[in-house]
């Protein structure tokens, strides 16, 4: 890093504001009418000497915060990437998307053959069709139930995320990090201060680990559905009858030959029926269940992770007090 | 995993940890800023003296517990919930296939049955995998349950130190909790997942083609199932595809048929769930003439022997219950209500044909209707007779009179997978019958806890700031004079 480069936000803000507060002090120091109160200023100098020093390394903290976070994470037996934190937000909105794409997907699959059914059901003689189209809608929502919750509280997950991810990346850019430390020294902005400063120290590692964990659960386990698409259409490849049907439709637009193609997939599928039942009980229940695992564990740690910011915010709310108040003499 | 093991290395943390917080308090806010730490030392010391005395009962009481459980397998459950509902899904579409468009009112309600069985077992399985989700998650913040504890009580009475000695506290005493109330609701599913499980994955459409009189009530017999059904020639049936199939009887008006049966492989079949054809033929000992009318069977009889022995002799059926006899003796079979004649008759009771109870599916009383109707279980007025009528020079009109009613139409063949999702509901109370007792427990449980996180949030956690305080004051002040004391005998 160059020296140049220190000046480039985040790091600039701390710098400069770091300066500022050494300028302050210097100006007390040499505008003290009296001998006791230039004292004073000396004394109230070191510990803004210590805050300038802190208020500059708190940018850098967060700028290394994401590579500490995954570190702990190796530590507890969990491999997670590195996510900067001007980066969540857009690594939870693709997640987000990915998980909602197969919400989506799965739910209007679903409602797609059950409205066919419903408009086949119309003619009476075309009534075990409707059925028969309603009951293959009822089969993907029943696998899928689990699935679908599990990606539900995923959702509501990376949303949250997504959202601390914002509030942190903008703190980052705008070194916030590096103001929250100037906050501590006036007594007036002591609180606030204390309580961005905890923020920030707890979740600029504590953030990117979580959405880390997020992102590789979501990698892993958020693509069930288009997996199992997948798995069936591979299984159907060589399925005559299928393929001769879907050849039929090969001018048809895109959509309807993905729609025909999974529909002749889904007949196929229930021909070789133990085949399709124990391979998609196998596919999903799995990953819906690390898929839970995982929400939950998300949601306890950040739990603990705001305990542990309101705990330390006192902490350095006391410990400011006591660093930065000055005792008149 | 051993309690004691995990939480020694968290006391051990705790103590560092207000070690170094009373230091800096004495040393760095009194010394050297001659700041009064009296209020803050008291909590303080009330702190670590009660973190000191809580673990010293907890750890050597926690010793004698049994290990914290080894989590039960959620995708398990979830596996077991998936495989149920896709063979009840499956049932469903076989339905579709095999019933008429005119029976679809039947189609609609077992669906409706079947998605009721479908919800019951998803969320019971969720509530399970949930349950082990968090207690796996839990197990994972286990061992800093003290650490909690501790950093919650260096600074009693603060909004971040309440929500961590919440977490602390729950941590510790609602993870064995949490594990025993999964393992509880895992055996609750896995009673319930038992008591339904399919015999198989395997469900075939099976055709029949029945021959004989009709209508028949066919009995088939697989290996863990017997089903019935009634037909008149032509049907579809499922059954289990892992499973082999016997017909184990036919029955026609209470009459047990002499029988013959094939299978028929599958010609040509677009999905494979098609089986191929069951070829029944059935009859009765002799081509016997049926009592019937459009509202059913009524009985049947047949002429085994007209012996001429006089001139001119000569007998014929009149219709289906009446035969006509002159200067002839005929020996007829009958099952009927009786009989009457304008001549000599000797009747004598007879059982040249196995006769049978019916009994219809097993299924529970609402359901029933969605089966159809069968026969009455038993012939009522019914008499299985051999008569002798003779007629010497005289016209003589034997008269067959009806027994009671044979008839029905099942519209649901209860065969195989539809006999085993017909018995679901009875199968699921059966099951959370066997687990009663976890049952109960399970709900035990959940509402203790929830009285003591309430009782606890509510009533305690207020408290416990003020009692370490004073803890801490008692300390303190006993401490104090002591120090005083030893000061004067130091040198320095």
């Amino acid at each position: 890093m160059g020296i140049t480069s220190l000046l480039a936000l985040p790091y600039g803000i701390g710098i400069v504001i770091a300066g500022v507060e050494l300028a302050w002090g210097l100006v007390k120091y040499y505008l003290a009418p009296t001998p006791g109160q230039r004292r004073e200023a000396v004394e109230e100098f070191y510990g803004v000497v210590i805050g300038a020093v802190l208020t500059a390394v708190v940018a850098y903290y967060m700028s290394i915060g994401p590579s500490i976070g995954a570190s702990i994470a190796g530590a507890m037996g969990v491999s997670v990437p590195q996510i900067p934190l001007q980066d969540i937000y857009s690594v939870m909105y693709g997640d987000f998307n990915a998980v909602m794409g197969q919400y989506i997907a799965g739910q209007v699959l679903a409602f797609a053959i059950s409205a066919a059914g419903a408009i086949l059901g119309v003619t009476q003689v075309l009534k075990p069709f409707s059925a028969l189209l309603g009951s293959l809608s009822g089969f993907l929502n029943a696998i899928m139930a689990p699935y679908n919750r599990a990606l539900i509280a995923t959702m509501m997950n990376t949303i949250a995320l997504a959202a601390l991810g914002q509030v942190m990346s903008t703190m980052y850019n705008y070194g916030i990090g590096s103001l929250s430390v100037a906050l501590l020294l006036p007594s007036r902005t002591r609180r606030i201060g204390a309580w961005l400063a905890s923020f920030i120290l707890v979740f600029s590692i504590l953030l990117p680990m979580v959405a880390g964990y997020q992102h590789v659960l979501v990698f892993n386990y958020g693509n069930e559905l288009t997996m199992w698409e997948n798995t069936l259409e591979q299984h159907c490849a060589n399925n005559p009858i299928a393929q001769t049907v879907l050849n039929w439709f090969v001018n048809a637009p895109t959509w309807l030959q993905g729609a025909l193609g999974l529909l002749a997939s889904a007949v196929c599928g229930i021909a070789s029926l133990p085949w399709l039942i124990s391979n998609t009980a196998t596919l999903v229940s799995v990953g819906t269940f690390n898929l839970l695992e995982g929400d939950i564990i998300i949601d306890i740690v950040m739990g603990i992770g705001f305990a542990i910011t309101a705990w330390i915010a006192d902490l350095i709310e006391a410990g400011a007090r006591a660093l930065f108040e000055v005792r008149h003499l | 995993m051993n309690y004691t093991s995990i939480l020694w290395g968290a006391v051990g943390t705790g103590v560092s940890l207000f070690a170094i917080y009373i230091a800096y308090l004495v040393i760095v806010k009194g010394r050297l800023r001659g700041m009064n730490i009296t209020r803050e030392l008291y909590s303080a010391v009330g702190a670590f003296t009660a973190f000191i005395i809580m673990m010293s009962i907890i750890t050597p009481l926690l010793s004698h517990l049994p290990s914290l459980v080894a989590p039960p397998s959620g995708s398990w459950v979830l596996e077991q919930y998936d495989i149920i509902a896709s063979i009840l899904s499956v049932v469903k579409i076989v339905t579709a296939i095999i019933l008429t468009p005119e029976e679809f009112t039947t189609y609609y309600s077992l669906s409706g049955i079947i998605n009721g069985i479908i919800g019951f077992i998803g969320g019971l399985a969720y509530l399970t995998a949930m349950t082990i989700a968090l207690y796996k998650a839990l197990l994972a913040l286990f061992p800093f349950a003290p650490l909690f504890i501790a950093i919650a009580l260096a600074r009693p009475n603060k909004p971040g130190s309440i929500v961590l000695m919440g977490i602390g506290l729950m941590a510790l005493v609602a993870t064995p909790l949490i594990g025993w109330l999964s393992s509880l609701f895992y055996k609750i599913t896995m009673g319930v997942v038992t008591a339904l499980s399919p015999p198989c994955l395997d469900i075939k459409i099976l055709g029949v083609a029945y021959f004989g009189p009709g209508p028949a009530l066919v009995t088939i017999s697989q290996a863990t199932s017997q089903g019935v059904f009634m037909t008149n020639g032509t049907r579809y049936i499922p059954i289990w595809g892992c499973e082999g199939l016997q017909v184990s009887q036919v029955a026609w008006d209470w009459l047990v048929l002499n029988y013959t049966y094939t299978r028929l492989p599958p010609g040509f079949s677009i999905i494979s769930l098609y089986n191929g054809t069951l070829e029944i033929l059935a009859h009765l000992p002799f081509p016997a003439t049926a009592i019937e009318n459009s509202s059913g069977v009524y009985g049947a009889w047949f002429p085994l022997k007209v012996l001429k022995y006089w001139r001119n002799g000569t007998g014929y059926m009149i219709n289906d219950t009446v035969f006509y006899i002159r200067n002839e003796s005929a020996l007829f079979w009958a099952w009927a209500g009786g009989v009457k004649a304008n001549c000599s008759l000797a009747v004598n009771e007879a059982s040249m044909v196995k006769t049978t109870l019916v009994n219809g599916p097993m299924v529970p009383y609402p359901l029933a209707p969605l089966t159809g109707s069968y026969p009455p279980g038993w012939p009522r007025g019914y008499r299985q007779m051999l008569i002798n009528a003779t007629a010497y020079n005289e016209s003589c009109l034997v008269v067959f009179e009806p027994g009671s009613r044979w008839s029905g139409y099942t519209v649901l063949p209860v065969t195989g997978p539809l006999e085993w999702v017909l018995a679901g509901p009875f199968n699921i109370v059966n099951g959370l019958n066997q687990q009663w007792g976890n049952v109960e427990s399970a709900f035990t449980a959940v509402g203790v806890l929830t009285v003591a996180v309430t009782l606890l949030g509510i009533l305690l956690l207020p408290y416990l700031a003020v009692g370490t305080a004073y803890l801490g004051a008692i300390i303190v002040e006993f401490i104090s004079p002591l120090w005083g004391v030893i000061s004067q005998l130091l040198p320095f």
